[in-house]
């Protein structure tokens, strides 16, 4: 295949060069691989392989000055603003915010050779406020003054920034290009004999147009450009820039242009594919891949770079050569975890406005990290503390506590991540001493990974002590961000056979038959009107600068002339709209559309095809059998019985499989805990009343002494969890007003003069039952919180912190029971009077009701069972007969627990599963 | 003023082709003049992106074929209207296309939210926002946090700790949860609502301890008024109590009653304290017992007739006086202490907002109407780089009154140029985005014709066009709803809302002709809530399956008004075979790969979590259908715990190392995960829609598995697909998510209150001075119960409830208007025992509607169906029309890409560790320096850059440079150095046959060339052979070759010169 590189080179080697003194230079580094390649393979005899050089580097070269990478170039800016500032300095992190949008517009302006102090002067100058429609009796806005004087705060700092890089012989891009055109004239008379060939070049900046201008009107250099005639001999934006230097530069006036050529609209097929999101797109280029018979001379060119990694998961396993020019994101890299959780620690930590403590899900989330784990997760230091931060309860876990727990030899390595204290160097340091301990634990690109970051945080450490401008670890972290950004890893793979995984910029110069691109969308390809910039849109017409305009220019003629030689384009876009509005098709289609090249539109769906959720099930095998028979030994509790109405599996995976709820650390203090403590208290309160009678009296006794109760039992059930702030203060609280609402109802009823004797408290009670059909023992259990006599009434009482409604204990058909969780509350109050009717043989002789005392809603008062029907009057009084009938619906449902027929099956009805 | 400047107003109905007007008018403006870059001068906003997208496709369709010859309506329309030829039509239109085309970016065609948002990019700096904030849509995440934090600080701030705890315990008191977060929640959403937010400003400059003052003073006012009630009711009943009387001896012993009622003020449900109109209407009259009573007790009663009216009146009068501040004060105190703490949420939502670079999506409105809408409109234009002259606004009535009021300066000054434009085009029968921020009263009163600031805010005299034909619908549906919204009028009281409704129901029929509307009444009055939406359910399933055979489902939409309603409907139609697609079916949280694979990583994340680990095994249990029985199963791989349950996951075919999973990029190993288990065999669109999430996570966030477990909680509600629309299956849909669609069939079951509203609260902003010390405005619970607190609550209720009941009447209006052919209608057979109908709600409007037809339609009771029209027959094959467009599925190919032939260069760290790899290191290090160095003076710039990139530590820099001196200044190396040569560093030679050779320094002395080469370590002739080959390329080159130096670099240098 002709390519425009082929035609370059031979062209250059006619001239039977030695190219020991030649300079190629080109837009990529990439396409410098490729044009090494076409020496390789034209060259007849022995030559050098000519220089090869991007223009950058030649700028670097002509202007005799080192370009300043951005971050050190934003730290000398900050120091250069802040030199003979006094007072009111403004700290790094507002100032990095616009200071690099004005390194971005200086940079423009330098590379564009415009008159700064002309254009700064204009910024400022008041007469602008005239064209803002400003009455003259109306004064200025302030937020005009403002952004008056911040233009002329640009102005400033601008020349005295200029000036200050100029003595050090450095600066940013721009400012090289503006003393490369001053150098140009003494670089042309020192290298006499010098061949520069410029290749593949689009859009110049003034500086170049100017460097290029005096290089070829010397003699010294040469160009080849990358030209078609559809662009080149219309108004098209793609050929902006080519028509001008060939039109305007006096070199053109006697030199040929070389190349144009007309490939674009000859034989190529072109199809325009739609996706619904970036997978499908994708996935799709994987079944296009697979379907290709040679993958020689084909690029995937991805104009969106983030999708490297689902693209690096998609490719068909017939693609055995492969070369990627994109580098995989540093930052993607799982081992950033790591140190984003450091940096998590202290910055929550002062989130919350805390000091030498830190948020316990912060120091979890470290100490399960993997690489965490994988470095100390054998020693028992690591599984102490660990263990410490899950069962303390602790929302902050203080510096010395976790001292307190690392003891052993591995500490000393790990233990300094608690001590930074919000020391700035400090973190540096024991980042770099991290690293540095654990440096033989990797290999491979891990290792790799983990040199980067060494690189990166010593660069925070020469940057820190060289500037002192990084006061807080929220500006590291910015700084840190900035470096991580632009780090990357890279491939090694074919270089120059096989698939050409590459973005958007590496296809510069280069071409293939087989053209591949995805995210053809508005926003990316071309990325639109994104610029930040303190230079108004009118103002940049004025001066020549460059707009979006332009930018949308540039795009145009890499996405034209990256498909104008290829043979096959596919050209997939995304159709998925997101809140920004992305998912327009890039107007590059539609211009294709219109101007009538033939397109094959194809639209591609993923189908729907969902695997309907099956009910999980186990059938019983005669182990479970056994386990059961064990369970029912022991007894089934009232909460198992309702588990399994409620939802066999569950009850299944609870009692047989014995899966517990997750421990976690209790951030606050959990509903569970609530209700025990409370169970507790009035525990301990009634406890010594057992078989006597309560006064008001005895209650103001209880009144006054709960709050130091309460405190106990939270110590013992709450570990060491702080009463004292945010919701469990809040929780406590609660729990002292719901102990006293509940005395103060006891009391009030004492007052009414009724007779409360106690009878029991926490009563564990077990009765065996026979059940027809299964010959083992069955037991029941259960522990009533309460029972006591009122007024000659008996009542079952059990205490919920949780709300129960007067419904759920209204029930005259016990078989609903078994439906489903509703009547859990008086399936579970029903069996403690069945028990303590056992207990105390009872025949029922008095009268008997139990029941359910919610703290939640303790207007209610004790909430009975009621087993009236419909409308009728309540009916609380639970009877023999009653109690009978439930138990059948228990033995049934215990029946069905042994049937072998019955399989544990999934209740998909049930909220809680 | 400018005379050709044009103001114009359309009103547009349902299927009035409001986008073709819209596109048209476009055209018109962009084609009318001969300058090609008009386009650039014009703003259209829609709604939705979707909108936007839409008109700019039409836009440019027309042009494209305009430009190519053709015609269609709309050139005939342009040529007519602009009178152009077509010749002179398709030039223009050729050139615009093309200016548009290469101009893109200047086709302003976009929403309201896009326009404000680059508004506010334009002016960060001056805002002193952050200038690359991020733009967060969901506030209400970001406030959860806030409230969160909040909550933690209780203990710290004394005012703050009392002000919460005592909230929490007044809950406890009325038997609510004590759980405050979620009152908290909810009011702090009024940070995010503009109307709101406008009030919330008003009570600025309160403080915590002013809101407690005004609460303990509200208390004490209160418990004063009741009190004294309670004394005028004891007084009462001392009167009574003092008389030989039966309380019954009083009519119906009301009077003694009522006292009784008054001495427990403070337990009387609010506005039930005079309840009893008889005694009211008898105290009137004066009297006290009833004509049957006997004269004693008559006379008894009559002795202290006159202190008790005395008494009777005294509280009457103290009623009127203090029972409006009671009620209120009431009101206020109920939502007084969330309000208060607002500002402290509002504090801490602005620190997570610094913290993270955020800007919340809704605030912007407010920042522009703040800071930046006052400026000059010259001023804005210049900055944000545009300007324009002719504003086109869709959806003019879901606008919001800060994007309006935004938007005027800016058209002011468009219309005041030569040939400004303003084209507003609406509906407000289809303003149901009122929650959102939607002012239709706005659009209300920009197409009412008199003059009036809030009708007309610019100098430019205004047209109202009303497009008045229907374009969508089938005359029956025209028809039909014509007259039932017609009617409907009359169910208003505010004058503009009923004229809207007179004026907007006149739509002329279009040329399709019939239609079928058919009207369904379910009698469920014994049924139970969730029996009655069961019922109505059926009733769309018997509807579904009366289509014909023919019909296919995909024309099929059910309308309803909540998620949550679609959830009954779907289940009974699944359960009877009909496929739906609903936002629940879409709902990617529900496929179960997508949750076992949301399982295995909670169980990776945390090896404790047992229950998701079974999780997973059940689904492996059948997705690998497993032989063995369940329990066994369970049990085993339950037992084994981490490394050795992945490792036991071969014995059933699954290859996965939790090892190496956690090495790779968060995504990657998502993706290997679902490879290891088998989910891509087949294509499924939600396992896709999963991975575009977990993609999309690892671009935006910091990816592990932690973070994205709680990425994933907080937005897997909303994750759903989007729905292939060729599907044989019935569409289950909101309304609102219905709006500016159209569907064959429409089926809409509903019966809704018209004036219900869920949790209503309102502004009450004109409380009284004295006893609200100074607190200007209040929110307050909006029922009629406001009445009670006098005229101006009276009105307030009034107004909102009638915004209320328009709401639901538009939302009734845009469900009936979305039909092509058929729309049927399910409601409530709800009517009294008189047999009246409560047009309260939809179902009696409907049976309202029918009382007034005569003829077949005409309502009688007991008749349950209505039906105007026939059925429309539908051709047999009209299906497969759809099936041919070009659509394939894709087979999800997944590899790992080892597989390729690649791996991560991993060179720089290569001899990066142990002490004899930093020597080898050490010494590549010193050789890659010295090819950078052409010169001798070169050496410390080129140290100093590697220090400052971080690859040379700076401590180690001194002794590099040392090391480097060592070469730079040997005796017999230093001219080597020295400037002045033609110095050649790695450069390659190519041989003959194309091979690479790169020698480390040549240096040229005109024709003469010395080669030198670096290598460490000892003295190796074998190394001489390569500087040999070195020499032979460049002699055959022409060169003569002078010096062949091996320059070995190590403690001490050596030379092996030859
Ligand atoms: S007649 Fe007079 S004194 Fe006798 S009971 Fe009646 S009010 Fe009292």
């Amino acid at each position: 295949m002709k390519t425009f590189l082929s035609e370059t080179v031979k062209e250059l080697v006619l001239s039977k060069e030695k190219f020991r003194d030649t300079l190629c230079v080109l837009p990529s580094e990439r396409a410098g691989v490729f044009l090494a390649q076409e020496f390789k393979k034209q060259s007849n005899g022995t030559i050098f392989l000519p220089e090869i050089i991007s223009i950058e580097g030649f700028v670097e070269r002509v202007s005799e000055f080192r370009k300043e990478d951005s971050v050190n170039l934003l730290f000398e800016f900050y120091k250069v603003c802040t030199s003979n500032h006094q007072g009111t300095e403004e700290t790094f992190d507002t100032f990095s915010q616009w200071a690099s949008v004005a390194l971005q517009d200086f940079n423009e302006v330098d590379r564009h050779l415009i008159n700064a102090i002309d254009l700064f002067t204009y910024l400022r100058d008041i007469k602008r406020i005239e064209k803002w429609n400003v009455s003259d009796d109306n004064k200025p806005s302030e937020m005009m003054e403002n952004h008056l004087s911040f233009m002329e705060k640009l102005h400033v700092n601008y020349q005295k920034f200029y000036a200050y890089l100029v003595s050090q012989k450095k600066g940013y891009q721009g400012l090289l290009y503006r003393e490369a055109t001053k150098k140009i004239e003494s670089y042309i008379q020192k290298n006499d004999g010098l061949k520069i060939v410029f290749i593949g070049f689009n859009a110049l900046n003034k500086a170049e147009e100017y460097i290029f201008q005096e290089l070829l009107t010397s003699g010294l250099a040469t160009a080849y450009w990358d030209a078609d005639t559809y662009y080149m001999n219309s108004s098209k934006s793609a050929g902006t820039f080519l028509r001008k230097y060939k039109e305007n530069w006096t070199y053109y006036e006697k030199n040929q242009f070389k190349f144009i050529e007309t490939h674009l609209q000859k034989d190529k097929k072109i199809y325009e594919i739609a996706a619904t999101k970036n997978v499908a797109q994708i996935k799709t280029i994987g079944s296009i891949l697979e379907k290709q018979e040679i993958l020689e001379n084909t690029a995937l060119v991805l104009a969106e770079e983030s999708l490297l990694s689902l693209t690096l998961n998609s490719l068909p396993k017939k693609v055995d050569n492969l070369n990627i020019t994109m580098g995989y994101a540093l930052a993607d890299m799982p081992m950033v975890g790591l140190f984003q959780l450091i940096f998590d620690l202290y910055l929550n930590q002062e989130k919350f406005g805390k000091k030498e403590v830190f948020y316990h899900k912060d120091l979890e989330r470290i100490l399960s990290h993997p690489f965490f784990y994988r470095l100390f997760g054998e020693s028992t230091d690591f599984q102490q503390l660990k263990k410490f931060v899950i069962q303390n309860n602790q929302v902050f876990i203080s510096v010395a506590q976790i001292k307190k727990n690392l003891t052993g030899e591995q500490a000393e390595k790990f233990i300094q991540i608690f001590e930074i204290a919000q020391e700035v160097p400090k973190f540096i340091n024991v980042c770099i001493q991290l690293i540095e301990a654990n440096k033989e634990n990797f290999n491979g690109f891990e290792k790799e990974c983990l040199y980067r970051f060494y690189n990166l945080f010593l660069q925070l450490e020469n940057l820190n002590s060289e500037y002192q401008f990084i006061k807080t670890i929220k500006t590291l972290k910015g700084v840190y961000q900035q470096l991580i950004a632009t780090e990357k890893l890279s491939f090694q793979g074919e270089p120059l056979t096989g698939l050409q995984l590459m973005g958007m910029l590496e296809t510069r110069a280069l071409d293939f038959e087989t053209v591949i691109v995805a995210s053809v969308n508005e926003g990316v390809l071309p990325a639109g009107k994104s610029e930040n910039s303190f230079i108004p849109f009118d103002v940049k017409i004025e001066y020549g600068l460059p707009t979006y305009r332009e930018k949308d220019a540039i795009f145009s003629y890499h996405f034209f002339r990256l498909i104008q030689r290829a043979k096959n384009v596919y050209l997939l876009y995304n159709t998925d709209t997101d809140d920004y509005g992305a998912g327009e098709k890039s107007r590059f289609l539609t211009q294709l559309e219109v101007e009538g090249f033939p397109i094959q539109k194809t639209k591609i769906s993923i189908p729907v095809t969902s695997s309907e959720k099956q009910k999980q099930v186990v059938h019983k095998t005669p182990e479970m059998i056994a386990a059961l028979k064990a369970i029912a030994e022991s007894g089934f509790s009232p909460s198992a019985l309702s588990s399994y109405v409620s939802n066999p599996m569950a009850y299944y995976k609870r009692y047989l499989l014995k899966i517990k709820e997750l421990e976690e650390v209790e951030e606050t203090i959990a509903f569970n805990t609530l209700g025990t403590v409370i169970h507790e208290v009035l525990e301990e309160f009634y406890k010594p009343f057992v078989g006597k009678y309560v006064t008001a009296e005895h209650i103001n006794v209880m009144q006054k002494n709960s709050v130091s109760a309460l405190q106990r039992s939270f110590q013992k059930n709450y570990q060491n969890g702080n009463l004292e702030k945010g919701k469990n203060k809040l929780i406590f609280e609660v729990a002292k007003a719901y102990v006293s609402n509940f005395l103060a109802s006891e009391r009030e009823l004492l007052m009414e003069g009724k007779q409360l004797k106690i009878i029991g408290t926490e009563t564990k009670i077990k009765a065996t039952i026979q059940i027809d059909g299964l010959d083992f023992p069955i037991c029941l259990r259960g522990e009533v919180d309460r029972i006591d006599e009122l007024d000659g009434t008996t009542r079952i009482v059990d205490y919920k912190s949780g709300k129960v409604t007067a419904s759920e204990l209204k029930i005259s058909d016990f078989s609903k029971i078994r439906e489903g969780r509703k009547y859990n509350k008086a399936l579970q109050v029903m069996l403690y009077a069945f028990l303590y009717s056992q207990k105390n043989k009872t025949i029922f002789d008095g009268e008997l009701e139990s029941g359910i005392f919610s703290f939640k809603n303790s207007n209610e008062g004790f909430l009975k069972m009621n087993f009236s029907e419909g409308r009728a009057k309540a009916d609380n009084r639970v009877t023999a007969q009653r109690v009978a009938e439930y138990m059948e619906v228990v033995k049934e449902t215990i029946r069905e627990i042994f049937d072998t027929q019955i399989p544990f099956e999934e209740n998909v009805d049930d909220p809680y599963t | 003023m400018n005379q050709n400047s044009s103001f114009r107003v359309y009103n547009a109905s349902a299927g009035s082709g409001k986008t073709f007007s819209l596109v048209k008018e476009y055209l018109k403006k962009v084609l009318e003049t001969t300058s090609r870059f008009q386009f650039q001068k014009i703003l259209a906003i829609t709604f939705t992106n979707k909108a936007a997208a839409e008109m700019k496709d039409r836009v440019l369709q027309n042009l494209k074929l305009f430009s190519e010859g053709f015609d269609n309506d709309m050139s005939v329309l342009l040529q007519e209207e602009l009178s152009l030829d077509k010749k002179t039509l398709q030039e223009r239109s050729k050139t615009i296309l093309e200016a548009i085309l290469q101009n893109y970016a200047a086709f302003n065609i976009t929403t309201i939210d896009s326009f404000t948002h680059k508004i506010i990019r334009n002016f960060a700096y001056d805002l002193g926002l952050p200038l690359n904030f991020e733009v967060e849509m969901d506030g209400t995440r970001l406030l959860s946090e806030a409230v969160d934090i909040l909550i933690s600080k209780i203990g710290e701030n004394k005012e703050l700790t009392q002000i919460l705890i005592d909230y929490a315990i007044g809950k406890i008191e009325d038997d609510k949860s004590w759980d405050i977060a979620y009152d908290l929640n909810t009011s702090a959403k009024l940070l995010l609502n503009e109307e709101d937010f406008l009030q919330l400003q008003r009570l600025d400059g309160k403080s915590l301890k002013d809101f407690r003052t005004l609460e303990r003073k509200l208390k004490k006012k209160q418990r004063e008024i009741a009190s004294h009630f309670s004394h005028l009711g004891e007084k009462g009943s001392q009167i009574i109590d003092g008389l030989d009387v039966d309380d019954k001896d009083f009519v119906y012993g009301d009077l003694p009653k009522f006292f009784n009622k008054l001495k427990t003020f403070s337990k009387v449900e609010i506005g039930k304290l005079y309840s009893n109109q008889r005694l009211v209407k008898n105290m009137e009259a004066g009297v006290l017992y009833s004509a049957s009573k006997s004269d004693q007790i008559k006379q008894c009663i009559d002795a202290v007739s006159e202190p008790l009216q005395t008494l009777y009146s005294e509280i009457e009068y103290y009623y009127n006086k203090e029972y409006p501040r009671y009620v209120l004060s009431q009101f206020v105190l109920k939502n007084l202490i969330p309000l208060a703490v607002l500002k402290n949420i509002q504090e801490e939502l602005q620190t997570i907002k610094n913290q993270n670079n955020i800007c919340l999506n809704s605030e912007f409105n407010q920042l522009i109407s703040e800071k930046i809408k006052d400026e000059p409109a010259p001023f804005i234009y210049e900055r944000i780089g545009e300007k324009f002259q002719n504003y086109f606004i869709d959806e003019m009535q879901d606008t919001s009154g800060l994007q309006w009021q935004n938007l005027i300066p800016l058209i002011k000054n468009a219309l005041s140029q030569e040939k400004g434009s303003l084209l507003l085009v609406g509906d407000a029968k289809q303003a149901i985005y009122r929650w959102r921020g939607g002012k239709s009263e706005q659009f209300i009163a920009l197409y009412q014709q008199e003059k009036r600031e809030h009708n007309n805010p610019f100098l430019v005299e205004k047209n109202i066009e009303n497009l008045d034909t229907n374009y969508r619908s089938y005359s029956e549906i025209v028809q039909f709803n014509n007259l039932f919204f017609t009617h409907a009028c009359q169910f208003f009281e505010n004058p503009e809302y009923k004229e809207l409704y007179q004026i907007g129901n006149h739509q002329k029929e279009n040329s399709r002709k019939g239609g079928y509307v058919q009207l369904n009444f379910i009698p469920k009055k014994e049924l139970d809530a969730d029996e009655k939406k069961r019922a109505f359910a059926e009733h769309v399933l018997a509807s579904v399956k009366g289509l014909p055979e023919a019909r296919p489902k995909s024309d099929v939409c059910v309308l309803v008004r909540s998620k949550k309603e679609g959830v009954v409907i779907s289940d009974v139609l699944t359960q009877n075979g009909i496929s739906i697609i609903s936002s629940e079916t879409l709902l990617v949280q529900n496929d179960p790969k997508v949750q076992f694979v949301i399982q295995l990583l909670s169980y990776i994340q945390n090896p404790l979590d047992t229950n998701a680990k079974f999780l997973t095994l059940s689904f492996l249990y059948q997705h690998l259908k497993i032989l063995d029985d369940e329990h066994r199963f369970y049990q085993t791989f339950l037992e084994k715990k981490g490394e050795a349950f992945y490792r036991h996951l071969s014995s059933i075919g699954v290859h996965f190392n939790c090892q190496s999973f956690l090495k790779m990029p968060f995504y990657e190993s998502v993706e290997e995960l679902m490879r290891s288990f088998g989910l891509f065999e087949e294509s499924n669109a939600f396992v896709t829609c999963f991975l575009d999430f977990v993609l999309e996570f690892q671009r935006n966030k910091v990816a592990n598995i932690a973070a994205f477990l709680d990425y994933w909680e907080t937005k897997k509600e909303n994750l759903s697909i989007t729905a292939v629309e060729n599907d044989n299956a019935v569409r289950i849909m909101t309304i609102h998510k219905s709006k500016g669609l159209e569907f064959p069939i429409v089926i809409f079951p509903c019966d809704v209150q018209v004036s219900k509203e869920q949790n209503p609260t309102i502004w009450y902003d004109a409380l009284e001075e004295d006893l609200f010390d100074r607190f200007e405005t209040s929110l307050v619970t909006c029922s009629e119960k406001l009445s009670l607190t006098g005229d101006l609550g009276a009105a307030m209720y009034k107004k909102r409830n009638q915004e209320v009941v328009l709401d639901n009447i538009n939302l009734l209006y845009v469900a009936l208007t979305r039909a092509v052919e058929e729309l049927y209608v399910i409601t409530d057979y709800k009517i009294d025992a008189k047999g009246n109908e409560n047009t309260a709600w939809f179902s009696g409007m409907f049976i309202s509607y029918l009382r007034t037809l005569s003829g077949e339609n005409s309502w009688s009771e007991g008749r349950l169906e209505y039906v105007f029209g026939e059925k429309i027959v539908v051709a047999k094959d009209q299906k497969t029309e759809l099936a041919t467009s070009l659509e394939k599925s894709v087979g999800i190919i997944s590899s790992s890409w080892e597989n390729h032939g690649i791996s991560i260069v991993s060179n720089s760290s290569k001899n990066w560790g142990t002490k004899k790899e930093e020597a080898i290191e050490y010494g590549l290090l010193v050789h890659e320096m010295l090819s950078k160095i052409q010169y001798k003076e070169e050496a410390t710039a080129v140290v100093q850059q590697y220090i400052l990139q971080g690859l040379v530590k700076k401590e180690a820099g001194e002794s590099i440079l040392h090391q480097l001196e060592k070469v730079l200044s040997h005796p017999e190396l230093k001219p080597y150095f020295q400037k002045g040569k033609k110095i050649v560093c790695e450069r390659a030679l190519l041989n003959e046959e194309g091979q690479k050779l790169i020698p480390d320094r040549l240096v040229f002395e005109g024709n003469q060339v010395a080669i030198l080469d670096y290598k460490t370590g000892k003295i190796e002739k074998s190394y001489r052979a390569q500087v040999t080959m070195y020499a032979d390329l460049l002699e055959k080159m022409g060169y003569e070759v002078k010096k062949k130096l091996l320059i070995y670099l190590g403690e001490k240098i050596e030379i092996d010169r030859f």
